[in-house]
Protein backbone atom coordinates (compact mmCIF):
# COMPACT_ATOMS: atom_id res chain seq x y z
CA UNK A 1 0.00 0.00 0.00
CA UNK A 2 2.75 2.32 0.72
CA UNK A 3 4.95 1.95 -2.05
CA UNK A 4 1.33 2.62 -4.33
CA UNK A 5 1.12 6.47 -2.04
CA UNK A 6 4.70 6.84 -2.84
CA UNK A 7 4.57 5.56 -7.11
CA UNK A 8 1.24 8.05 -7.11
CA UNK A 9 2.83 10.90 -4.98
CA UNK A 10 6.24 10.40 -7.39
CA UNK A 11 3.88 10.44 -10.44
CA UNK A 12 1.52 13.33 -10.13
CA UNK A 13 4.46 16.59 -10.64
CA UNK A 14 5.24 14.51 -13.90
CA UNK A 15 1.41 14.86 -14.73
CA UNK A 16 0.91 18.31 -13.72
CA UNK A 17 4.18 19.60 -15.43
CA UNK A 18 3.50 17.60 -18.19
CA UNK A 19 0.40 19.55 -18.97
CA UNK A 20 1.36 20.16 -22.86
CA UNK A 21 1.70 23.83 -23.03
CA UNK A 22 2.94 25.12 -26.78
CA UNK A 23 4.79 27.91 -25.89
CA UNK A 24 3.88 30.02 -28.14
CA UNK A 25 -0.12 30.24 -27.18
CA UNK A 26 1.23 31.46 -24.19
CA UNK A 27 0.75 35.27 -23.68
CA UNK A 28 3.76 37.40 -24.35
CA UNK A 29 4.23 39.74 -21.61
CA UNK A 30 7.75 41.35 -22.49
CA UNK A 31 8.03 43.17 -25.50
CA UNK A 32 8.42 46.59 -27.14
CA UNK A 33 6.56 49.46 -25.51
CA UNK A 34 6.55 47.62 -22.38
CA UNK A 35 6.25 49.78 -19.44
CA UNK A 36 7.50 48.62 -16.28
CA UNK A 37 8.49 50.27 -12.53
CA UNK A 38 9.07 48.98 -9.23
CA UNK A 39 10.75 50.20 -5.60
CA UNK A 40 12.30 48.10 -3.29
CA UNK A 41 15.29 47.58 -0.20
CA UNK A 42 18.51 47.31 -1.97
CA UNK A 43 20.67 45.83 0.70
CA UNK A 44 24.34 47.69 0.14
CA UNK A 45 27.73 47.45 0.84
CA UNK A 46 29.99 50.41 0.43
CA UNK A 47 33.12 47.82 0.21
CA UNK A 48 35.75 50.55 0.41
CA UNK A 49 34.49 52.33 3.48
CA UNK A 50 33.59 48.92 5.16
CA UNK A 51 29.90 49.70 5.84
CA UNK A 52 26.78 48.36 4.92
CA UNK A 53 23.90 50.24 4.70
CA UNK A 54 19.95 49.44 3.19
CA UNK A 55 19.01 51.46 0.03
CA UNK A 56 15.41 52.86 -1.29
CA UNK A 57 15.70 51.62 -4.90
CA UNK A 58 12.84 52.27 -7.42
CA UNK A 59 12.97 52.32 -10.77
CA UNK A 60 11.10 53.55 -14.08
CA UNK A 61 11.82 51.47 -17.56
CA UNK A 62 10.46 51.82 -20.70
CA UNK A 63 11.18 49.13 -23.55
CA UNK A 64 12.40 50.19 -26.68
CA UNK A 65 13.02 46.98 -29.04
CA UNK A 66 12.65 43.71 -28.44
CA UNK A 67 16.43 43.89 -26.18
CA UNK A 68 16.88 47.61 -25.64
CA UNK A 69 15.31 49.29 -22.84
CA UNK A 70 15.73 53.06 -21.46
CA UNK A 71 15.86 53.01 -17.68
CA UNK A 72 16.01 55.52 -14.70
CA UNK A 73 16.80 54.79 -11.32
CA UNK A 74 16.96 56.04 -7.54
CA UNK A 75 18.80 54.99 -4.98
CA UNK A 76 18.05 56.55 -1.43
CA UNK A 77 20.13 56.20 1.52
CA UNK A 78 18.80 55.23 4.52
CA UNK A 79 20.74 56.21 7.15
CA UNK A 80 18.84 54.40 10.10
CA UNK A 81 19.26 51.02 8.85
CA UNK A 82 23.03 51.16 8.56
CA UNK A 83 26.68 49.78 10.06
CA UNK A 84 28.76 52.31 9.15
CA UNK A 85 32.44 51.78 10.79
CA UNK A 86 34.86 55.36 10.16
CA UNK A 87 34.31 58.76 11.59
CA UNK A 88 32.21 61.32 10.48
CA UNK A 89 34.50 62.70 7.57
CA UNK A 90 34.75 59.51 5.72
CA UNK A 91 30.91 58.38 5.24
CA UNK A 92 27.84 60.36 4.05
CA UNK A 93 24.84 61.07 5.83
CA UNK A 94 22.97 61.30 3.10
CA UNK A 95 23.06 59.77 -0.06
CA UNK A 96 20.85 59.49 -3.36
CA UNK A 97 21.74 58.37 -6.58
CA UNK A 98 20.16 59.19 -9.49
CA UNK A 99 21.08 57.18 -12.83
CA UNK A 100 19.58 57.23 -16.30
CA UNK A 101 20.35 54.68 -19.28
CA UNK A 102 19.80 51.50 -21.50
CA UNK A 103 19.52 48.13 -20.99
CA UNK A 104 20.11 44.74 -23.30
CA UNK A 105 17.66 42.03 -22.45
CA UNK A 106 18.13 38.59 -23.69
CA UNK A 107 16.65 35.36 -22.99
CA UNK A 108 13.07 33.51 -23.41
CA UNK A 109 9.66 34.47 -24.42
CA UNK A 110 8.97 35.96 -20.50
CA UNK A 111 11.78 35.24 -18.81
CA UNK A 112 14.72 37.97 -19.42
CA UNK A 113 18.05 38.36 -18.56
CA UNK A 114 19.76 42.04 -18.70
CA UNK A 115 22.24 44.48 -18.40
CA UNK A 116 22.33 47.85 -17.45
CA UNK A 117 24.41 50.55 -17.99
CA UNK A 118 23.28 53.30 -16.16
CA UNK A 119 25.49 56.93 -15.72
CA UNK A 120 24.62 59.37 -13.02
CA UNK A 121 25.19 61.71 -10.14
CA UNK A 122 25.48 60.87 -6.81
CA UNK A 123 24.22 63.91 -3.94
CA UNK A 124 26.03 63.19 -0.99
CA UNK A 125 26.11 65.42 2.21
CA UNK A 126 29.48 64.85 4.05
CA UNK A 127 30.52 66.16 7.34
CA UNK A 128 33.61 68.69 7.12
CA UNK A 129 35.10 67.92 10.48
CA UNK A 130 34.77 64.64 12.83
CA UNK A 131 32.72 67.14 15.01
CA UNK A 132 29.55 66.61 13.27
CA UNK A 133 29.43 70.33 12.93
CA UNK A 134 29.38 71.26 9.34
CA UNK A 135 27.87 69.43 6.58
CA UNK A 136 28.39 69.77 2.69
CA UNK A 137 26.57 68.83 -0.27
CA UNK A 138 27.91 67.50 -3.51
CA UNK A 139 26.83 66.29 -6.41
CA UNK A 140 29.52 63.30 -7.55
CA UNK A 141 29.58 61.96 -11.32
CA UNK A 142 28.83 58.48 -10.83
CA UNK A 143 28.01 54.88 -13.16
CA UNK A 144 26.30 52.26 -12.22
CA UNK A 145 26.58 48.95 -13.67
CA UNK A 146 23.05 46.07 -13.27
CA UNK A 147 22.99 42.66 -14.00
CA UNK A 148 19.31 41.03 -13.45
CA UNK A 149 16.83 38.81 -14.17
CA UNK A 150 13.13 38.94 -14.72
CA UNK A 151 10.39 36.72 -14.91
CA UNK A 152 7.30 38.22 -16.63
CA UNK A 153 4.07 36.22 -14.98
CA UNK A 154 1.39 37.84 -15.95
CA UNK A 155 0.32 40.86 -17.92
CA UNK A 156 0.95 43.38 -15.17
CA UNK A 157 3.41 41.53 -12.91
CA UNK A 158 6.97 40.41 -12.94
CA UNK A 159 9.26 38.87 -10.30
CA UNK A 160 12.91 40.44 -10.36
CA UNK A 161 16.22 40.20 -8.78
CA UNK A 162 19.45 42.14 -9.92
CA UNK A 163 23.04 42.89 -8.96
CA UNK A 164 23.59 46.68 -8.60
CA UNK A 165 27.45 47.69 -8.74
CA UNK A 166 28.27 51.66 -8.86
CA UNK A 167 31.03 54.25 -8.14
CA UNK A 168 31.77 57.89 -7.38
CA UNK A 169 33.87 59.93 -5.26
CA UNK A 170 32.96 62.41 -3.12
CA UNK A 171 35.64 64.68 -3.52
CA UNK A 172 34.66 68.18 -1.48
CA UNK A 173 35.70 66.60 2.05
CA UNK A 174 38.73 68.14 3.90
CA UNK A 175 40.74 64.52 3.71
CA UNK A 176 40.89 62.12 0.91
CA UNK A 177 38.10 61.75 -1.57
CA UNK A 178 36.03 59.05 -0.31
CA UNK A 179 34.44 56.40 -2.65
CA UNK A 180 31.11 55.42 -2.45
CA UNK A 181 31.28 52.48 -4.75
CA UNK A 182 28.65 49.71 -3.59
CA UNK A 183 27.39 46.63 -4.55
CA UNK A 184 23.96 46.03 -3.31
CA UNK A 185 20.87 43.54 -4.66
CA UNK A 186 17.76 44.35 -5.63
CA UNK A 187 14.57 42.15 -5.73
CA UNK A 188 11.13 41.99 -5.79
CA UNK A 189 7.47 42.67 -7.48
CA UNK A 190 7.58 45.01 -10.36
CA UNK A 191 4.65 45.78 -12.12
CA UNK A 192 4.50 46.78 -15.83
CA UNK A 193 2.05 47.20 -18.92
CA UNK A 194 2.23 47.03 -22.57
CA UNK A 195 1.52 50.42 -23.19
CA UNK A 196 0.67 49.84 -27.07
CA UNK A 197 -1.10 46.66 -28.47
CA UNK A 198 0.01 44.56 -31.48
CA UNK A 199 -2.50 45.22 -34.23
CA UNK B 1 51.71 53.34 -38.69
CA UNK B 2 51.53 49.75 -39.17
CA UNK B 3 49.56 49.26 -36.36
CA UNK B 4 47.17 51.78 -37.15
CA UNK B 5 46.69 50.25 -40.81
CA UNK B 6 45.93 46.53 -39.29
CA UNK B 7 43.18 48.32 -36.69
CA UNK B 8 41.77 50.12 -39.35
CA UNK B 9 41.49 46.75 -41.86
CA UNK B 10 40.51 44.79 -38.57
CA UNK B 11 37.48 47.22 -38.02
CA UNK B 12 36.92 47.00 -41.79
CA UNK B 13 36.35 43.23 -42.18
CA UNK B 14 34.52 43.32 -38.58
CA UNK B 15 32.39 45.32 -41.04
CA UNK B 16 32.72 42.63 -44.01
CA UNK B 17 31.23 39.79 -41.82
CA UNK B 18 28.36 41.65 -39.94
CA UNK B 19 26.53 44.03 -42.85
CA UNK B 20 23.18 44.55 -42.63
CA UNK B 21 20.77 47.00 -44.22
CA UNK B 22 20.75 50.36 -42.14
CA UNK B 23 21.25 52.83 -44.77
CA UNK B 24 18.70 55.10 -44.30
CA UNK B 25 18.98 54.68 -40.18
CA UNK B 26 22.91 56.10 -40.97
CA UNK B 27 21.99 58.75 -43.23
CA UNK B 28 21.47 62.93 -42.87
CA UNK B 29 18.89 64.23 -41.18
CA UNK B 30 19.30 60.90 -38.41
CA UNK B 31 18.96 62.56 -34.74
CA UNK B 32 20.59 60.44 -31.84
CA UNK B 33 20.66 61.13 -27.98
CA UNK B 34 23.12 59.45 -25.80
CA UNK B 35 24.55 59.85 -22.44
CA UNK B 36 28.17 59.18 -21.80
CA UNK B 37 30.76 58.21 -18.66
CA UNK B 38 33.73 60.26 -19.36
CA UNK B 39 37.46 59.27 -17.78
CA UNK B 40 40.05 61.86 -18.10
CA UNK B 41 43.86 60.80 -18.17
CA UNK B 42 46.90 62.38 -17.94
CA UNK B 43 45.73 65.85 -16.73
CA UNK B 44 47.90 68.77 -16.77
CA UNK B 45 47.98 69.59 -13.08
CA UNK B 46 51.16 67.97 -11.22
CA UNK B 47 49.62 64.96 -8.87
CA UNK B 48 46.40 65.66 -10.55
CA UNK B 49 44.41 61.69 -10.39
CA UNK B 50 43.06 60.53 -13.67
CA UNK B 51 38.87 62.38 -12.94
CA UNK B 52 35.73 60.66 -13.85
CA UNK B 53 32.95 62.51 -15.32
CA UNK B 54 29.21 62.17 -17.02
CA UNK B 55 27.94 64.07 -19.63
CA UNK B 56 25.07 63.99 -22.26
CA UNK B 57 25.10 64.94 -26.24
CA UNK B 58 22.61 64.65 -29.04
CA UNK B 59 24.01 63.51 -32.67
CA UNK B 60 22.76 65.15 -35.77
CA UNK B 61 23.76 63.38 -39.39
CA UNK B 62 24.60 65.66 -42.23
CA UNK B 63 25.41 63.12 -44.34
CA UNK B 64 26.56 59.10 -44.51
CA UNK B 65 30.01 60.35 -43.93
CA UNK B 66 29.36 63.07 -41.31
CA UNK B 67 27.98 63.21 -38.00
CA UNK B 68 27.89 66.10 -35.68
CA UNK B 69 27.62 65.65 -31.92
CA UNK B 70 26.90 68.78 -29.31
CA UNK B 71 27.83 67.60 -25.79
CA UNK B 72 27.87 68.39 -22.31
CA UNK B 73 30.49 67.01 -19.56
CA UNK B 74 30.83 67.40 -15.84
CA UNK B 75 34.01 66.10 -14.66
CA UNK B 76 35.77 65.56 -11.08
CA UNK B 77 39.31 64.82 -10.03
CA UNK B 78 41.46 64.93 -7.28
CA UNK B 79 45.06 66.78 -7.26
CA UNK B 80 46.75 64.24 -4.72
CA UNK B 81 44.73 64.78 -1.36
CA UNK B 82 45.21 68.66 -1.06
CA UNK B 83 42.94 69.76 -4.13
CA UNK B 84 39.79 68.52 -6.26
CA UNK B 85 39.53 69.63 -9.86
CA UNK B 86 36.26 70.06 -11.53
CA UNK B 87 35.66 71.05 -15.33
CA UNK B 88 32.59 71.44 -17.23
CA UNK B 89 32.75 71.09 -20.87
CA UNK B 90 30.16 72.57 -23.89
CA UNK B 91 30.99 71.67 -27.08
CA UNK B 92 30.15 70.23 -30.76
CA UNK B 93 32.69 67.95 -32.62
CA UNK B 94 32.77 66.35 -36.38
CA UNK B 95 32.61 62.71 -36.82
CA UNK B 96 33.85 61.68 -40.17
CA UNK B 97 33.39 58.27 -40.79
CA UNK B 98 36.01 57.01 -43.09
CA UNK B 99 34.76 53.64 -44.14
CA UNK B 100 31.24 54.62 -44.53
CA UNK B 101 31.36 53.97 -48.51
CA UNK B 102 32.48 49.95 -48.29
CA UNK B 103 30.52 47.71 -49.33
CA UNK B 104 29.67 45.73 -46.13
CA UNK B 105 27.69 49.05 -45.27
CA UNK B 106 25.18 48.82 -47.85
CA UNK B 107 24.64 45.05 -48.07
CA UNK B 108 21.24 44.17 -47.44
CA UNK B 109 20.60 41.63 -45.12
CA UNK B 110 17.21 39.80 -43.87
CA UNK B 111 18.44 39.63 -40.08
CA UNK B 112 20.26 42.68 -38.56
CA UNK B 113 23.89 41.65 -37.25
CA UNK B 114 26.07 44.20 -34.85
CA UNK B 115 29.19 46.21 -36.53
CA UNK B 116 31.49 48.66 -35.70
CA UNK B 117 31.86 52.05 -37.32
CA UNK B 118 34.69 53.64 -36.71
CA UNK B 119 35.39 57.34 -36.93
CA UNK B 120 37.70 60.19 -36.45
CA UNK B 121 36.65 63.07 -34.52
CA UNK B 122 37.55 66.58 -33.67
CA UNK B 123 35.72 69.24 -32.38
CA UNK B 124 35.75 72.27 -30.20
CA UNK B 125 34.39 73.59 -26.86
CA UNK B 126 33.88 75.72 -24.14
CA UNK B 127 34.89 75.09 -20.68
CA UNK B 128 34.94 76.25 -16.76
CA UNK B 129 37.36 74.86 -14.57
CA UNK B 130 37.50 75.25 -10.75
CA UNK B 131 40.54 74.21 -8.58
CA UNK B 132 39.62 74.34 -4.93
CA UNK B 133 41.81 73.70 -1.50
CA UNK B 134 40.66 70.52 -0.08
CA UNK B 135 41.30 71.88 3.33
CA UNK B 136 39.39 75.37 2.70
CA UNK B 137 36.75 75.11 -0.32
CA UNK B 138 37.00 79.09 -0.14
CA UNK B 139 39.92 79.06 -1.29
CA UNK B 140 40.20 78.26 -4.73
CA UNK B 141 41.00 79.47 -8.72
CA UNK B 142 38.77 79.27 -11.64
CA UNK B 143 39.13 79.91 -15.33
CA UNK B 144 36.86 79.93 -18.24
CA UNK B 145 38.45 78.62 -21.34
CA UNK B 146 38.08 77.49 -24.79
CA UNK B 147 39.37 74.10 -26.09
CA UNK B 148 40.10 71.94 -29.47
CA UNK B 149 39.69 68.40 -29.08
CA UNK B 150 40.61 65.41 -31.76
CA UNK B 151 40.73 61.77 -31.56
CA UNK B 152 39.39 58.65 -32.87
CA UNK B 153 36.02 56.20 -32.14
CA UNK B 154 33.77 53.52 -33.04
CA UNK B 155 30.31 53.23 -32.89
CA UNK B 156 29.68 49.38 -31.97
CA UNK B 157 25.61 49.17 -33.79
CA UNK B 158 24.06 46.30 -31.86
CA UNK B 159 20.63 47.13 -33.20
CA UNK B 160 20.14 49.30 -36.37
CA UNK B 161 18.81 52.12 -33.50
CA UNK B 162 21.16 51.75 -30.68
CA UNK B 163 24.66 52.06 -30.45
CA UNK B 164 27.34 51.65 -27.70
CA UNK B 165 30.46 54.00 -28.91
CA UNK B 166 34.10 54.95 -27.35
CA UNK B 167 35.98 57.70 -27.99
CA UNK B 168 39.79 58.62 -27.33
CA UNK B 169 40.93 62.34 -27.87
CA UNK B 170 42.80 64.63 -26.37
CA UNK B 171 41.75 67.96 -25.49
CA UNK B 172 43.77 71.05 -25.45
CA UNK B 173 42.99 74.49 -23.40
CA UNK B 174 43.33 77.01 -25.25
CA UNK B 175 43.28 80.03 -22.24
CA UNK B 176 45.33 80.90 -19.60
CA UNK B 177 46.53 78.12 -17.51
CA UNK B 178 46.58 77.76 -13.64
CA UNK B 179 49.52 76.19 -12.21
CA UNK B 180 49.72 75.20 -8.63
CA UNK B 181 52.23 74.96 -6.04
CA UNK B 182 52.02 72.96 -2.41
CA UNK B 183 54.33 72.89 0.02
CA UNK B 184 54.54 69.21 1.69
CA UNK B 185 56.23 70.86 4.61
CA UNK B 186 53.49 73.39 5.56
CA UNK B 187 50.79 72.37 3.58
CA UNK B 188 50.10 75.92 1.84
CA UNK B 189 48.34 75.46 -1.31
CA UNK B 190 49.09 78.87 -3.65
CA UNK B 191 47.25 79.15 -7.19
CA UNK B 192 48.96 80.76 -10.17
CA UNK B 193 47.68 81.81 -13.08
CA UNK B 194 49.73 81.81 -15.99
CA UNK B 195 48.93 83.33 -19.86
CA UNK B 196 49.39 81.56 -23.12
CA UNK B 197 47.41 79.23 -25.52
CA UNK B 198 48.21 75.22 -25.37
CA UNK B 199 49.61 74.98 -21.85
CA UNK B 200 47.24 72.20 -20.74
CA UNK B 201 45.24 69.51 -21.73
CA UNK B 202 44.25 65.90 -21.00
CA UNK B 203 42.76 63.01 -22.80
CA UNK B 204 39.43 62.06 -22.73
CA UNK B 205 37.60 59.00 -22.93
CA UNK B 206 33.98 58.56 -23.64
CA UNK B 207 32.09 55.55 -23.07
CA UNK B 208 28.07 56.54 -24.23
CA UNK B 209 25.16 54.83 -25.30
CA UNK B 210 23.17 56.13 -27.93
CA UNK B 211 19.75 55.89 -29.59
CA UNK B 212 18.13 57.03 -33.04
CA UNK B 213 15.41 58.73 -32.04
CA UNK B 214 14.12 61.32 -34.83
CA UNK B 215 14.70 61.40 -38.40
CA UNK B 216 14.23 65.38 -38.82
CA UNK B 217 14.75 65.32 -42.97
CA UNK B 218 15.02 63.19 -45.69
CA UNK B 219 12.91 60.55 -44.46
CA UNK B 220 11.64 59.26 -48.10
Amino acid sequence: MGKKIIFVLLWIPCFAFGQAINTDERPLNFGPSLLKASATIAPTRFYKIYSSAAMLNGYLEYVLEDRISLRGEVFQFMPNIANLKFQAVNIPRNYTGIHAGFGYHIGKRNWKHSIHLEPGVSITEIAQDNYNISYKWSANPALLVKVGTCLYVSRFFDFFAEINWSDSYVRNNPATSVSMAQVGISAGLGFHLLTKTKK
Amino acid sequence: MIRIGTFICLLALTGVFYAQNNDKLNSSGMLTIGIRSTLSAFNDQQNEMPGKGIGGHARLRLSKQINTDWFFDYITSDILNYAHRTDYHIGWSVLYYPLSELKCYRIQQTKYKPLFRPYVVAGHCFDYSLIQDKADINHFAERWSSAVQAGLGTHFEITPRFDVSLTAQYMFHLGNHIHIDYDFDTQVLEFHEEKGALQSGHLLINLSLNYKIAKLWGRK
